[in-house]
């Protein structure tokens, strides 16, 4: 008898707390004239840093709508998520959002496979996923309110794979790229149109996200010695890897995707990254009126220079807020039109119309590192 | 390939000095922690905030982080293992994994999520200052962590061989029973080994915050269990043998690199420490060594 | 009929959660609950299965996530390749995960305590490099996408409350079979060889063959939990396999407690809900989970329902309690030849 009432007590116990811990999970969001946008991003985790970038940029286009006095009366507010990265996290998170009546469109996620993961979510509520980064072709075709910022690993790639063989007159490339989702489409679409254009690839080698040690990469690459050297990856990483080169006594021509734009490359790599190339669709000094007046919004409100994930973050922000206004930011539906139908929004990094494709037309410039300074190529 | 042989001894001293803390820890406690890697991301971060703030002067930062970190593994001890002594192992470990996941964000919260560098103007002559050796360059920084790491090591070895201190931690690792009865103030060895052992991570923490210069708050969780593997294969008891399964990871590595491909280097740590486990659990340097401790 | 009765009386707690939760779709509209009761489902298979091995047998294998991880990749890759209908490559993923049970267990079986978790964890790593590495078999980081939605017996699950009731079944079925296993002859020799694997083996008890064996039910177990992952989520990517997934799972035991059924569900419940009921929480939310693994484990360092059916404690220092006391067997450190036992110490 003691037996049993122990585990009835324990029973008890324990669905109390499953349902305590529910019902704390289920407790709705506060009524009122607003309107709710999700943000799915990784907050914590190795992707945090691009997060937080793509995050303080969200947050000034909100503040900055909301200041002017919202969209059809109503003031945005942000639920924002921390998917770490994980695209569990982020199926989690669609979830949520679209659990939630109140949000109608959501900014996010980060990686490709992320976005993708959770596209099956949103696109059965037909809630608009706009990701600023997902840069991997099959992302949009996951569904029709799946959109896009960044430009796609198809249209850069070969872009760049141009630029090396018939710039650069390379006859052998090598890459080394970042082993998650974005890396290895970057480096598939790179290769591929190089070798489509004529030129060989001596070596392809992929480093774990987290990974510090590129000497011995590094010394394989300099005893290789290609023409030219692909490196698709995101600028913290690329400091590491010229500075090691540096200590190898190695000076490769450098080209690289928007990624690796930042002054933060410059900050961390010091003389070692001087010659650095990279495509963007988005620098400071661009003479585009968008991008000027968002770099300087930028510093004033965070003091910081802002990078090609805190444009695309901009851009996406931009586009859903200019969605709302369009369709009176009344049900989730008519946001995924409205944005096809804004036909040619001047962005921070290109113009966007959604009326054809999701995936936007960028045009790319080309920069190069001189002097501590990002500036165009002549 | 002399060049990946210097790459390998370079990354393999810094698995070398990481795993020399984890097998003191386990050697005297026989316990593991899985927040050393987090302690080496403190050391880390004192390094990069000496050098930028206050003055690039390396032996100021392995001081610094040398106290900061022992005082971390301290508090990481009387926590996660004093507190918890009649408690399963299993608790420890959890405790261990909480203190990490806490560090972890810890860091992102004081020195935000970001990469950070040293300017590299601060560390210009340290990171690119070189000598040649049989027409090989070798920095000045990659000396100084080989240098640094083997001087740990032969002091450690020292203060455990021959110090009263280092008696009795000798003493507590053969038999924390017979260490207690004979005097052994056990529960203060403990902490002290911890702390000596999370030192070394610390220093270590400095040495590849500046080799790399790169700091971000999950810096650790690789390294960590890297080092974890490299002291299983050097028996986990063995300090020597621990400084060659580090050594030998790290050559391992990079040659794997070079042969084969660079995202299958993480295999070689992990796939050793398993052939190891199951055809000689004690290591490669089987029982010697003056860590052994194992009664007998 | 008195007895039945009575047998009614004590069991009403369960039946009546289990009364519960088969109307709880019901009175919940948002959808979002129901998934995350799916996730706890998940989580307290697998940290039931982990429980086979950590609580029954006390032996310490951190490395749970590598089977998971097999799993969910085994049943995605039978059912987009071979077009294997849902049940069908939801048994063989649980049967293929256990056969690497068996890979992993019989050569580490000589391994005790730490070293066995060192050889789990380092599969683990291995199992995620591969997955990660391996861009023809698994896709690398890309995962693989598109996985089909279950169907059993002609019906399609497709709603969150469809895939709840399967977990539902899911559950109760993984509950009732370890129920049934570790009450039967297999789970009291498991727990001989916890408590004393010598005397275990003395009294005829084939250690190796049970342990070998608790490792490929362990293992069989998280791959159907791993394969229901994947047709749940409908993508799976080496993200979701990494060894600090295996340290939630075992993070998951050691709060609820092991050796018993009722600690998994409770700690697999908590340690999955608590996370979501703080996303709000943003960049803090990690402090809170590492700050309940920290505190629960100084409050309860058995679990919150680890110390009541058994105790963990090391008999090495039962008799005299003594403040420098490590205070456990749970994992045996203290032989002399490296972490065998000592059959092999010759």
């Amino acid at each position: 008898m003691k037996k049993s009432t122990k585990g009835w007590i324990k029973s008890l116990f324990a669905g109390t707390v499953i349902a305590a811990g529910i019902s704390v999970a289920a407790t709705g969001a506060l009524a009122g004239e607003t309107v709710k946008v999700g943000v799915s991003l990784p907050l914590t985790g190795d992707w945090a840093e691009y997060g937080d970038f793509i995050k303080k940029s969200v947050n000034m286009v909100i503040n900055k709508a909301n200041k002017d006095g919202g969209v059809a009366g109503k003031k945005i507010e942000l639920v924002i998520a921390d998917s770490r990265g994980d695209p569990k996290e982020s199926v989690l998170i669609a979830q949520k959002f679209v659990g939630n009546p109140e949000i109608i469109a959501e900014i996010g996620d980060f990686s490709s496979s992320s976005c993708m993961a959770a596209a099956p979510i949103y696109e059965k509520a037909s809630m608009a996923q706009v990701s600023p980064t997902a840069s991997h072709p099959d992302f949009t075709k996951k569904g029709k309110n799946m959109f896009r910022v960044i430009g796609t690993q198809a249209t850069e790639g070969p872009y760049n794979a141009k630029w090396a063989v018939e710039g650069f007159g390379a006859k052998t490339v090598a890459t080394v790229y970042i082993n998650n989702d974005w890396g290895v489409a970057a480096n598939k679409y790179f290769t591929q149109a190089a070798e489509k254009l004529g030129a060989k690839v001596i070596a392809q080698e992929a480093f774990s996200p987290g990974e510090k040690d590129f000497s011995s990469v590094m010394s394989k690459i300099k005893r290789l010695n290609p023409d030219v050297l692909y490196l698709p990856v995101f600028y913290a990483d690329g400091a590491a890897i010229m500075g090691q080169a540096r200590r190898l006594h190695y000076k490769p021509t450098v080209l690289s995707t928007g990624s690796l734009y930042s002054e933060k490359l410059i900050e961390q790599g010091g003389k070692s990254v001087e010659g650095v190339m990279t495509s963007v669709a988005y620098f400071p000094s661009n003479p585009r009126p968008e991008s000027m007046a968002f770099t300087k919004e930028f510093k004033a409100t965070y003091n910081k220079t802002p990078n090609m994930f805190a444009a695309v973050g901009f851009d996406a922000a931009t586009l859903v807020v200019a969605a709302l206004k369009k369709s009176g930011a009344k049900d989730r539906a008519s946001i995924g039109k409205a944005l096809e139908g804004l036909g040619g929004l001047r962005g921070v990094t290109g113009d966007f119309d959604y009326s054809k494709s999701h995936d936007p037309v960028k045009e790319y410039a080309k920069i190069i590192i001189k002097d501590g300074k990002w500036v165009p190529v002549k | 390939m002399l060049e990946q042989l210097i790459n390998g001894l370079t990354q393999g001293s810094v698995y070398a000095l990481l795993a020399l803390g984890f097998t003191i820890i386990f050697g005297t406690l026989r316990m593991v922690t899985f927040a050393h890697g987090e302690v080496f991301m403190g050391g880390a971060y004192v390094g990069l905030t000496l050098f930028t703030y206050l003055t690039p002067s390396l032996p100021l930062a392995l001081l610094v982080a040398a106290v900061v970190t022992f005082i971390m593994g301290a508090l990481i001890e009387i926590i996660a293992f004093r507190f918890l002594r009649n408690a399963p192992h299993f608790s420890s470990l959890l405790v261990t994994i909480g203190l990490s996941v806490i560090l972890i964000n810890l860091a992102q919260l004081i020195f935000g999520p970001e990469t950070r560098s040293i300017p590299p103007a601060l560390i210009e002559d340290l990171a690119f200052g070189e000598i040649q050796i049989f027409g090989f360059y070798v920095t000045y920084l990659q000396m100084a962590v080989l240098g640094v790491a083997i001087a740990m090591m032969v002091a450690t070895y020292f203060f455990i061989e021959h110090t009263p201190i280092g008696l009795a931690i000798r003493a507590t690792s053969q038999d924390h029973e017979a260490a207690y009865a004979m005097g052994v103030n056990v529960n203060r060895i403990f902490t002290l080994t911890f702390a000596v052992g999370s030192m070394m991570g610390g220093i270590a923490g400095v040495l590849i915050g500046l080799y790399y210069n790169v700091f971000y708050p999950t810096m650790g969780i690789l390294l960590g269990i890297k080092a974890f593997s490299a002291s299983v294969v050097g028996g986990l008891v063995s300090m020597p043998g621990a400084i060659i399964a580090g050594l030998t990871i790290g050559v391992i590595e990079s040659f794997a690199v070079d042969f084969w491909n660079a995202s299958y280097r993480h295999l070689v740590a992990f796939v050793f420490m398993i052939i190891i486990l199951v055809i000689r659990p004690a290591g490669i340097m089987g029982k010697s060594g003056p860590m052994s401790g194992r009664g007998d | 009929m008195t007895k039945m009765v009575k047998e009614l009386i004590a069991n009403s707690p369960l039946i009546g959660l289990l009364a519960l939760l088969l109307v709880i779709p019901g009175f919940i509209e948002n959808q979002y609950v129901l998934q995350v009761m799916i996730f706890v489902g998940i989580y307290i298979v697998l940290v039931l299965s982990l429980n086979l091995l950590n609580g029954y047998v006390g032996l310490l294998a951190i490395g749970h996530a590598a089977f998971y991880g097999i799993g969910a990749y085994a049943s995605a890759k039978l059912s987009i390749e071979l077009g294997f209908p849902f049940l069908l490559s939801f048994i063989l993923s649980g049967i293929i995960a256990g056969f690497f049970g068996f890979i992993l267990g019989r050569p580490t079986l000589r391994l005790t305590g730490i070293y066995l978790a060192l050889a789990t964890l380092g599969f683990n790593v291995i199992v995620w490099l591969i997955m990660l590495n391996w861009m023809d078999f698994t896709h690398g980081p890309l995962g693989i996408m598109d996985i089909p939605q279950p169907e059993l017996f002609g019906y399609k699950i497709e709603s969150r409350t469809d895939y709840y009731y399967l977990m539902l079944a899911f559950v109760v079925l993984t509950l009732f079979s370890i129920h049934r296993l570790v009450s039967s002859r297999f789970g009291r020799a498991l727990v001989a060889i916890r408590e004393d694997e010598l005397a275990a083996e003395a009294s005829g008890i084939d250690t190796t063959r049970y342990k070998v064996q608790a490792f490929i039910l362990a293992a069989f177990y998280a791959g159907l939990a791993g394969s229901f992952y994947a047709h749940f989520v409908k993508y799976v990517s080496p993200d979701s396999f990494t060894h600090m997934e295996s340290f939630s799972i075992l993070a998951m035991l050691a709060l609820g407690g092991g050796g018993n059924l009722l600690g998994p569900v409770v700690g697999a419940s908590i340690l999955t809900v608590v996370p979501e009921a703080f996303r709000f929480l943003d960049e803090y939310r990690m402090f809170m989970y590492g700050g309940i693994l920290v505190v629960m484990m100084l409050v309860r360092p058995m679990g919150i329902f680890g110390a009541s059916s058994y105790s963990f404690r090391l008999k090495l220092f039962d008799e005299k309690e003594k403040s420098y006391d490590k205070g456990d067997k749970f994992i045996d450190l203290g032989d002399d030849t490296g972490g065998k036992t000592p059959e092999g110490s010759a």
